[in-house]
């Protein structure tokens, strides 16, 4: 028969081999299986916790929802027209460019094209600038203009021009504006700047 | 008594080493024959031819680990006295049953046209229980030459008996294939 064939050549096995299993049979070198399914099946669990815990957090109020341009204001005046800290006076002015899309009587509508390295103001806001009363325009050709309070038109810089500003506050502003003419405001979230030097880009 | 200390007194030729050797391993050798021959006395039997050949046989042999050298002396003892005595039976043992798993490893259609030298198909046997992962080995050694059953293998292989099982069917399926892939046929 085959099968005693391959019980009598088994005699002949290696010692090694035969002494390894002995040893085994013998309990001098118990097999222990690491724990491992539990520890993972603890990791897992904690994994899915974590994972609820950043996903309410993305979602509920108050948490990280998408940062509008105007929330990170230096002196701490939020944008949503709700509270504010304060005044909104900057501690020193700060001085951007930006765009004049549009005059009004006491300043212009205009689009942030650099903020000027502070994080108050994003590039690309819209905000509405409005003149101090001892506003000044230091750009050449224009440094005759005198503010009065309701001529801020008449500095005669043409809409499209990107000019230096220097604020000297940042006010949260709404958009009292119902004329079809005022497209540069549209949001609630706009800004409205304070400043008293107009200067060239 | 270490195994170092009983082998000497074989070699100084004091009759206390078979004393020695049975208070040690009187228990090991009987398990391994009762595996072979199910039966009490053909296992006294067994074991007592065991002392007997261990005493004829150190020296000249100097073994390093006694228990798996007299644990063969006592499987071949074992195996002779089963092929003695049932020619025409079969014993209700764990030999019995290994030799019917064993029936599928040797390629060929059973009846033998060349004799083979069971030391050459120990040869590939060796060589391919070397290719083993651990526990097939182990689980392999020690249903076909432990002839222990299912639950102890599973007991000190620390896995369940159906792994078991699964390890012995995978591992001799991979036996005749390699068998067949080295040549051999039967």
């Amino acid at each position: 028969m085959k099968q005693e064939l391959i019980m009598d050549a088994l005699e002949f096995l290696d010692e090694d081999i035969i002494v390894e299993t002995d040893e085994l049979r013998q309990g001098k070198n118990v097999v222990k299986k690491p724990h491992v399914f539990k520890w993972n099946y603890i990791a897992l669990v904690a994994a899915a916790v974590c994972l609820c815990i950043l996903g309410v957090s993305m979602i509920t109020p108050g948490g990280n929802k998408s940062a509008g341009p105007a929330e990170d204001y230096n002196g701490g005046v939020k944008t949503d027209g709700c509270d504010m800290e304060h005044d909104g006076e900057l501690a020193e002015s700060q001085r951007m460019l930006v765009r004049i899309d549009e005059w009004k009587t006491d300043g212009f509508y205009g689009t942030v094209v650099d903020n000027g390295g502070q994080g108050s103001v994003m590039a690309g806001m819209c905000i509405a600038v409005e003149f101090n009363s001892d506003m000044r325009v230091d750009i050449e050709g224009y440094r005759d203009y005198a503010y009065d309070g309701t001529n801020a038109k008449s500095c005669g810089i043409k809409a499209g021009t990107v000019v230096s500003v220097d604020c000297t506050e940042l006010i949260p502003h709404v958009n009292n504006s119902t004329g079809a003419d005022s497209t540069a405001v549209t949001s609630k979230d706009d800004l409205t700047v304070k400043v008293s030097v107009i200067r060239e880009r | 008594m270490h195994d170092e200390e009983i082998v000497e007194l074989y070699w100084k030729r004091e009759e206390s080493a078979i004393t020695e050797t049975q208070n040690k391993y009187q228990r090991y050798l009987s398990t391994i024959a009762y595996n072979i021959l199910a039966d009490e006395l053909d296992c006294e039997e067994s074991v007592n031819d065991t002392y007997l050949a261990a005493w004829n046989s150190m020296p000249p042999h100097r073994p390093t680990v006694l228990s798996a050298y007299l644990g063969k002396i006592t499987r071949r003892i074992s195996i002779d006295i089963y092929r003695r005595k049932n020619c025409d039976k079969r014993r209700d043992s764990q030999y019995t049953v290994s030799l019917d798993e064993l029936a599928e490893c040797l390629p060929g259609n059973g009846t033998p046209e060349n004799s083979m030298e069971a030391k050459v198909l120990a040869g590939a046997i060796n060589a391919f229980l070397k290719t083993l992962g651990d526990d097939a080995r182990h689980v392999f050694v020690g249903r076909y030459y432990y002839m222990d059953s299912l639950k102890d293998i599973a007991g000190y292989c620390n896995m369940k008996e159906s792994k078991v099982k699964t390890l012995l069917f995978r591992t001799r399926n991979s036996l005749k294939t390699y068998l067949e892939k080295e040549g051999f046929q039967v």
